[in-house]
C-alpha cells in the first residue's frame, strides 16, 4: 500500500496506464479493423474467384468447351484457403436453387447454403443459353478469423511487450524522477519525526536540490530552536515536575487527611436525581460508595430517622446558598455519619446541585456518649469534682462540690479553690499541694476545708492535671473525697490504739513481773518438794503411803503451773515481739526421727509412728521454735488417745512445700469446738480431764505463721484429728 | 416430378424394350484410338458417364459431345443421359468441378465433331447417321 501512496507510482501509473489502455485499445481496435479489411479483402478475392468460375461457366456453357473452367477450377482446388465453390442453378424455383456442381467433393452444400453464420459468402451470378445460376465461393468464417488471429498474433505480442518494455520504461523513469522526491519525502518525514540530526548533502542544481537545501537550512534553524525549545522544555518541565509534585503531595495530604479524618465528598443533582460520592467514603460506607447512583441508593444505607432527615431536605432545597449539616444513623445502627451540604449552581448549565461532605462521626458520637455518661457520673458522682483553667480559675463543679462547700456553680466559676482551705491544714501539706501544681503532677493529700456555713470538713484532695493533643496544660481535674468521717474514725482509732498500746504494755509488764513473782515461789514449792519426796523415802517406805500421792499430786500442780507460766510467758514474748526468729537449714528429718524417740507423756510408752515420702531437703526453719511445734503436737497426739494405737506422723516432701501431718485416734475434738481451737485458753469440751494449759496450740500457730506457714486442723470426735502443717521451701 | 421427366422416363423404357438398332438411328458413334471398333449401349452409356478416364490402351478418354446448335443434341442427351441437353450440360459442369474426370467438348457440327475426333487420339463423339464417317473412327452399335 505505501507503494501504490508513492510518487513513484503517481508518476508512472498515469502514463502506464494510458500506455496501456492504448495498447488495449489497439488491441481490440486493430483485430476488428483487421477482420474487416481481411473480410473485405477476402471479399474482392472471392468476388474474383467467383467471378471467374462465373465466366469460365459461362464461357464453357457457350462455347462447349470445359477446359478453360476445369483450369480454373485447378488453379483454385489448389489453394489452401479452404474455399468452397458452389454453382447453383436458378432452376425453376428460384428460392430453392439446384445444386450443380460443387467442390470440394466433401463438402454438404445444403448446410452450406442454410448456414450464413459460420461461412463467409460471395454469390456470382452466371447467365448462359442454357441456364442460369449463381457461383457462391464459400470459405468458414473462422478461416478469416484464424487468419486474422494470425495476422494479429505477432500485434499482439508487440502490444504485450511494448507494455511491458514501455510499463518498465515509465517505471524507471518515474523511479529516477521521483527519487529526489522521494528523498525529500524522507527527509521531510525525518522533520516531522522531529529527527534534527545534521546531515551533508551534495546540492543538485536544480529545483528539487534547491528545495533540499532550504529543507535542510530549515533542519538547521529547527535544530537550535529544538535546543533552545529543549532547554525551555527542561525548565518548564523541571518547575511543572515541582509543581505536579506539589500538588499531588497536596491532593495526597488532601487524600490522606480525609482518610485519616473518614471524610469524603459527595454531589447530587437535583435534575437528573443523580447522587456520586468519593471513594474515601467506601471505608465507612461498606465498599459502595462508588455504585451509588441515585438518592435512594444513599437512603437506603441510612435507619429510617436517618431517611427522614435527608429526604424532604433534599427534595425541598432549591434555594442557592442553602445550607445544612446533619448527624445521621447508618441502617446498621452502628454507624453514624455527618452530612454537610449547599445548594448551589452549576455556573456552566446553570443546573441546581448540593456539594458537600460525609464523614464518619461514629466516634465522636461514642465519646460524646461517653462524655455525656462521664458528665452524668461526674454529676452524680458523691465525690466533688472542680474542673479548673489552666490559671486554676474554677470552671465547672458538679453538684456534690456544691453541697460539700455550700456554694452554687455560679458563686464558684472563676474562682480559685483556695478559697474553701482552712487554717486547719497542715502547712507542709499546702506547700507540697503547691508545689505539685507547679510541676503540674498528679497530687493526693488530705486538705481541712471551710464551706459557706463555717463549717469544716476534711477532703482527700486528688488533683491531675489533663493536657491537650499538643500536650499543652488546658487545666486540672480535682476530685475531693469528703473523709471528715474517716478522719474522726482515724482520730478515735488512734486514742484507741495508744491506750491499747498502754494496755498491752501493761500486760506485758504485769506478765513479766507475775511469771517472774510466781516462777521464785513454784521453784521453792518444787524444791522442798522434793526434799519431802526425798525424806518420805527414807521415812516412809511404803510407796503407797498418803504422803506420797499429796507429794506427786504437789509435782503435778507444780509442773502444770510452771507450764502455764511458760506458755503465758511464752505468748507474751510474742506479743510484744520481743521473741526472736532465726530460721537456718535444718534437717528436718532428722529432727523429726529425733523427736519421736522422747518419751512425751509419763507412763505411755507409745511412740510416734513417722513416715517420709519423697527426698528429704532442707527446710529453713528456726529450730528452737520448730522444735517447740513438733514436740507440741506429737504431745497432744499421745495425750489424747492414750490407749489407742499409735499415733502417726507423714512427712512429705514436695517441690516447693512440706506437708507435716499428724494423725491420732483418740477423742478428737468435737465440732463445734473446732473453730476456735487455736484461741487461747480454748479446749475442746471432752478434754477437761485431761491436762492442758489451752495456750499450746495458739503457741503452734504463732510459730508456723512465724513460719510463713500454715496449719489445719481435722477432727472427729471419738475418731480422731489429724493437724497438717504446711512449710514453703 | 415435370412431365418432360416422366415423358424421357417412359421413353427409356420403351427404348430398353426396342433394339439397338433403333437407339442408333438418328445418330452414330465415332472414336479415335478409342480400341473400340462396336459397343453396346450400355457401354457407351458407361463410356459417357465416365468411370474411367484412359481406354484400355491407356489413351485418355475425350467426351466429345454434340453442342447446343447441333442437331442431335437432344438424342444424343436422351439416349446416354436420359436427360436434356441442360441437363447433360449440368452433368459435365458438375463433373468438371469434381476434377475426377477430364472436360469434355461440345461441337454444334458434325465437321467440327470429326475434325476434332480425328485429331485427337482417344476422343470419342457422336454425329448424325446422315454423316459419313470413315470406317476407322465409326463405332458400331451392336
Amino acid at each position: 500500500m505505501r507503494f501504490f501512496r508513492s510518487i513513484t507510482f503517481q508518476i508512472w501509473a498515469p502514463y502506464a496506464a494510458l500506455f496501456f489502455l492504448l495498447a488495449l485499445a489497439v488491441a481490440l481496435y486493430y483485430p476488428a479493423t483487421q477482420y474487416e479489411l481481411l473480410r473485405n479483402q477476402k471479399r474482392k478475392e472471392l468476388t474474383e474467384m467467383a467471378r471467374a468460375i462465373s465466366v469460365g461457366i459461362e464461357l464453357s456453357l457457350e462455347a462447349g468447351n470445359y477446359a478453360g473452367l476445369e483450369k480454373t477450377l485447378g488453379y483454385f482446388a489448389g489453394s489452401e484457403d479452404d474455399v468452397s465453390v458452389l454453382v447453383l442453378s436458378s432452376g425453376e424455383n428460384p428460392l430453392k436453387p439446384e445444386v450443380i456442381a460443387y467442390f470440394p467433393q466433401d463438402l454438404s452444400p445444403d448446410l452450406i447454403m442454410s448456414d450464413s453464420v459460420t461461412y463467409f459468402k460471395v454469390k456470382q451470378p452466371f447467365n448462359s443459353s442454357a441456364f442460369s445460376g449463381t457461383v457462391e465461393v464459400v470459405i468458414p468464417e473462422q478461416v478469416i478469423k484464424e487468419l486474422v488471429a494470425q495476422l494479429n498474433y505477432p500485434v499482439y505480442l508487440l502490444l504485450v511487450l511494448s507494455v511491458i518494455v514501455a510499463g518498465l520504461l515509465f517505471y524507471f523513469v518515474a523511479l529516477r524522477v521521483s527519487k529526489p522526491i522521494g528523498e525529500l519525502t524522507i527527509f521531510s518525514e525525518s522533520l516531522m519525526d522531529k529527527d534534527l540530526r545534521p546531515e551533508k548533502t551534495s546540492h543538485q542544481g536544480n529545483e528539487i536540490g534547491t528545495l533540499r537545501q532550504s529543507l535542510l537550512t530549515l533542519k538547521e534553524s529547527l535544530n537550535k530552536q529544538k535546543e533552545v525549545n529543549r532547554r525551555l522544555l527542561d525548565g518548564l518541565e523541571s518547575e511543572v515536575k515541582l509543581r505536579t509534585d506539589e500538588l499531588r503531595s497536596a491532593v495526597d495530604k488532601l487524600n490522606q487527611a480525609q482518610l485519616s479524618a473518614r471524610l469524603g465528598n459527595f454531589i447530587y443533582w437535583f435534575n437528573s436525581d443523580q447522587l456520586s460520592l468519593s471513594e474515601n467514603l467506601n471505608q465507612f460506607l461498606g465498599n459502595r460508595a462508588d455504585s451509588f447512583k441515585s438518592l435512594s441508593d444513599f437512603l437506603d444505607l441510612l435507619n429510617s430517622s436517618g431517611k427522614n432527615q435527608v429526604k424532604p431536605l433534599f427534595k425541598n432545597s432549591d434555594r442557592p446558598g442553602h445550607r445544612f449539616s446533619l448527624d445521621l444513623r447508618l441502617a446498621d445502627e452502628v454507624v453514624w455519619i455527618n452530612m454537610t451540604g449547599q445548594v448551589r449552581h452549576d455556573e456552566k448549565t446553570g443546573e441546581l446541585y448540593i456539594g458537600g461532605t460525609i464523614q464518619d462521626i461514629t466516634d465522636r458520637k461514642s465519646a460524646e456518649a461517653e462524655v455525656s455518661k462521664l458528665s452524668l457520673v461526674a454529676k452524680l458522682s458523691t465525690n466533688g469534682i472542680i474542673i479548673t483553667d489552666r490559671q486554676r480559675r474554677i470552671i465547672w463543679v458538679n453538684q456534690s462540690t456544691e453541697r460539700l462547700t455550700g456554694y452554687s456553680l455560679s458563686e464558684l466559676i472563676g474562682k480559685s479553690p483556695k478559697m474553701f482551705q482552712f487554717a486547719g491544714t497542715d502547712p507542709l501539706t499546702l506547700e507540697k499541694i503547691r508545689i505539685g501544681l507547679q510541676n503540674k503532677r498528679k497530687i493526693r493529700e488530705e486538705v481541712l476545708n471551710r464551706s459557706k456555713s463555717g463549717n469544716t470538713y476534711w477532703v482527700e484532695l486528688h488533683i491531675e492535671p489533663f493536657f491537650d493533643e499538643f500536650g499543652e496544660l488546658e487545666g486540672y481535674l480535682a476530685i475531693e473525697v469528703d473523709v471528715t468521717d474517716r478522719k474522726r474514725y482515724e482520730e478515735e482509732l488512734k486514742n484507741a490504739l495508744e491506750k491499747e498500746k498502754e494496755v498491752s504494755q501493761l500486760k506485758t509488764r504485769f506478765i513479766t513481773m507475775t511469771s517472774h513473782e510466781f516462777r521464785t515461789p513454784l521453784t521453792t514449792i518444787q524444791s522442798n518438794a522434793e526434799l519431802l519426796q526425798f525424806h518420805f523415802n527414807k521415812l516412809l517406805p511404803d510407796p503407797q503411803d498418803k504422803a506420797y500421792r499429796f507429794i506427786g499430786r504437789i509435782n503435778s500442780e507444780i509442773t502444770r503451773l510452771t507450764s502455764l507460766m511458760n506458755d503465758i510467758l511464752l505468748l507474751g514474748r510474742i506479743d510484744s515481739g520481743k521473741l526472736s526468729f532465726k530460721p537456718q537449714p535444718v534437717d528436718l528429718k532428722s529432727m523429726i526421727e529425733d523427736l519421736v524417740q522422747r518419751n512425751f507423756v509419763p507412763n505411755d510408752d507409745r511412740l510416734v509412728k513417722v513416715n517420709f515420702i519423697g527426698h528429704p531437703v532442707l527446710v529453713n526453719l528456726d529450730p528452737s521454735l520448730f522444735n517447740h511445734v513438733l514436740t507440741n503436737l506429737f504431745s497432744n497426739a499421745l495425750k489424747y488417745s492414750s490407749g489407742k494405737r499409735s499415733p502417726e506422723c507423714t512427712v512429705e516432701f514436695l517441690a516447693e512445700k512440706v506437708l507435716i501431718a499428724i494423725t491420732d485416734f483418740g477423742i478428737g475434738i468435737p465440732e463445734a469446738d473446732l473453730p476456735k481451737i487455736f484461741e487461747s485458753f480454748h479446749r475442746g469440751r471432752n478434754a477437761e480431764n485431761i491436762q492442758g494449759t489451752g495456750l499450746g496450740l495458739q503457741i503452734v500457730k504463732q510459730f508456723v505463721e512465724m513460719h510463713n506457714g500454715t496449719i489445719k486442723i481435722e477432727s472427729k470426735e471419738n475418731i480422731g484429728t489429724t493437724i497438717i502443717v504446711e512449710i514453703a521451701l | 416430378m415435370s412431365a418432360l421427366r416422366i415423358s424421357g422416363f417412359l421413353l427409356f423404357l420403351v427404348t430398353l424394350t426396342l433394339p439397338d438398332n433403333a437407339f442408333a438411328q438418328n445418330f452414330q458413334v465415332v472414336g479415335n484410338q478409342t480400341g473400340l471398333a462396336t459397343v453396346t449401349r450400355a457401354e457407351l452409356i458407361s463410356i459417357f458417364k465416365p468411370k474411367n478416364n484412359r481406354w484400355e490402351n491407356n489413351k485418355p478418354v475425350v467426351i466429345v459431345l454434340p453442342g447446343a446448335a447441333s442437331v442431335i443434341r437432344d438424342d444424343v442427351a436422351q439416349q446416354i443421359y436420359s436427360n436434356s441437353f441442360v441437363a447433360v450440360q449440368k452433368y459435365w459442369l458438375s463433373l468438371v468441378f469434381q476434377g475426377r474426370f477430364n472436360a469434355p467438348y461440345f461441337f454444334n457440327s458434325d465437321d467440327e465433331t470429326l475434325n476434332f475426333i480425328r485429331k485427337t487420339p482417344g476422343s470419342i463423339g457422336f454425329v448424325s447417321v446422315s454423316t459419313g464417317v470413315p470406317e476407322d473412327l465409326l463405332i458400331k452399335l451392336k
